[in-house]
């Protein structure tokens, strides 16, 4: 039973997302760009990060790396369908780069999502 | 002769013949009569053998009536001295030929350039057309992935939600749309690997065309201004590199330059072929006395001092200083280079900046073909 922040821009993977961890039972809140996951992170303060990459206005490890400087400790699972649009490289080996726990190559299985989770919550971590 | 010419001589046609191989002469003074085989036939047995090769050819000869000259042209002579020949008249016919044969081998070595150049442009626009395709492949993968995530995590959460709804009809229709999702998820994976071409290390004939694509990439990661100088001007030998390996450290060095700089300043990229490095390298100590291909990313921040300089490639180094924007994945940055036998020299002035430069190996020749991946060769 965490709090947890989902940030992604595509609203079916967030409803998805919501769905999926609120069945366990945990708090969700979401967020569509880096941007806003920031002010919600810095807002909520929950204990774990699930954060899509490729995203507009702000991407994903731009609000990872000013989030890991503002909260060292911080969990987060990266998710992204790999290779950005603008090509073929991936952003996911990046996010474990800059501090993500877990990363997650999109589609993922419910069972993947969980065991992520539960990692991570598992991690030491302060907020 | 006295004239700077190279000269051999031959007593008759045979022995020019036997001496032909050794000596490969471009000019080929020769008397029409002669013991043996004539001018003529020598003439016309050296454009046979000869063909295709340069070869000025120049009889002396006293038959000047017309039948026996157009005889010789048709032999295949180029020119004829009529006899008595006099030295003044022998050299400046042989410094005509001579003018000849010297325009034959600039066009030649111009065609020979032409094609050349004609198979690099061919190889550049290869190595276009398959970035092109990744880049293609790779965004619809990306898009294809976010769409497969949702139709397989509802079925997936259906399924686990609303168990034997409809007798269980309702989980076999589910279990259809998940079995689909799957096939579709592992086309994606098929196509991106062919566009990727994974075959661990390819070699690399243009590092700049993939540098370009980097840095474009780099752009909405980098606050700071970042700044491409691939030095194309002179051409840069291929080295044997995996291009993710390759993405990955530029992706940590400049990951790390903007920390250095807080978000302000450049980074800059440069590619070019050194020549004689003579150093030691800044993570394995090891003299170097070779050329290389040279990777560098160089910023203008706050620098590093000698004593740090020393840790950073310390794979305990960059856990214990997560956060604070030094030393951010350089112990891989170590791996990977050495990997691939390749080396890193590390100048650095705190105040300044720091340049980190990778030297790769170049590749030779036997490398060449172990080394061709499909994204090369398809
Ligand atoms: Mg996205």
């Amino acid at each position: 039973m965490a709090k947890i922040l989902v940030v992604d821009d595509e609203a079916q993977i967030r409803g998805l997302l919501v769905k999926m961890l609120s069945v366990e039972q945990h708090e969700v809140i979401e967020a569509e760009n880096g941007t806003q996951g920031g002010e919600k992170y810095r807002a909520h303060r929950p204990d774990l990060l699930i954060t899509d990459l490729v995203m507009p206005e702000k991407n994903g490890i731009d609000m990872i790396l000013e989030l890991k400087k503002e909260f060292p400790s911080i969990r987060i699972v990266a998710i992204s369908g790999g290779g950005g649009i603008t090509g073929s490289f991936d952003y996911l080996p990046i996010a474990k780069l800059v501090g993500a726990l877990h990363i997650l190559q999109k589609p993922f299985s419910l069972q993947e999502l969980k065991s992520a989770v539960a990692e991570a919550l598992g991690t030491p971590g302060a907020r | 002769m006295g004239a700077g010419y190279l000269v051999e001589t031959a007593e008759n046609a045979a022995q020019a013949l036997e001496k032909m191989d050794a000596f490969h002469p471009e000019i080929v003074l020769t008397d029409w009569v002669m013991d043996g085989m004539d001018g003529l036939e020598l003439c016309q047995v050296l454009r046979q053998r000869k063909n295709g090769q340069l070869l000025y050819i120049i009889l002396l000869t006293s038959h000047d009536a017309e039948d026996s000259l157009v005889k010789a042209f048709e032999a295949g002579t180029d020119d004829y001295i009529p006899k008595p020949v006099t030295p003044r008249i022998l050299l400046a016919r042989v410094q005509a030929g001579a003018r000849l044969v010297r325009l034959q081998i600039e066009v030649e070595q111009a065609r020979r350039e032409q094609v050349e150049r004609a198979r690099m442009a061919q190889q550049i626009q290869r190595a276009h057309k398959m970035q092109a395709i990744g880049k293609l492949t790779g965004g619809i993968a990306h898009n294809f992935n976010n769409h497969l995530a949702a139709i397989l995590g509802y079925a997936e959460l259906a399924r686990e939600m609303f168990p034997g709804v409809g007798d269980g009809q309702l989980d076999e229709f589910l279990e259809n749309i998940q079995q689909a999702g799957v096939e579709a998820r592992d086309l994606v994976v098929s196509l991106r690997s062919f566009s990727s071409g994974e075959s661990g290390s390819c070699k690399i004939p243009l590092m700049g065309v993939m540098l370009d694509d980097i840095v474009r990439m780099l752009q909405p990661v980098m606050t700071a201004s970042t700044v491409l100088e691939a030095n194309f001007g002179q051409e840069i030998p291929q080295v044997l590199v995996n291009q993710d390996q390759i993405y990955q450290m530029i992706m940590s060095l400049c990951i790390n330059a903007r920390e250095a700089m807080d978000g302000k300043g450049d980074i800059c990229l440069h590619l070019q072929y050194v020549r004689d490095v003579r150093a030691s390298c800044t993570s394995c100590h090891e003299w170097l006395n070779d050329d290389f291909v040279e990777l560098s990313v160089s910023d203008n921040g706050r620098g590093i001092d000698a004593e740090t300089l020393h840790r950073v490639f310390d794979p305990f180094f960059s856990n214990k200083e997560v956060g604070q924007g030094t030393g951010l994945g350089l112990s891989v940055v170590h791996g990977i280079m050495h990997g691939c036998g390749g080396h890193i020299l590390v100048d650095s002035d705190v105040g300044k900046g720091s340049n980190f430069r990778l030297l790769f190996p170049v590749a030779g020749e036997e490398m060449e073909n172990a080394g061709t991946g499909p994204a090369m060769s398809a």
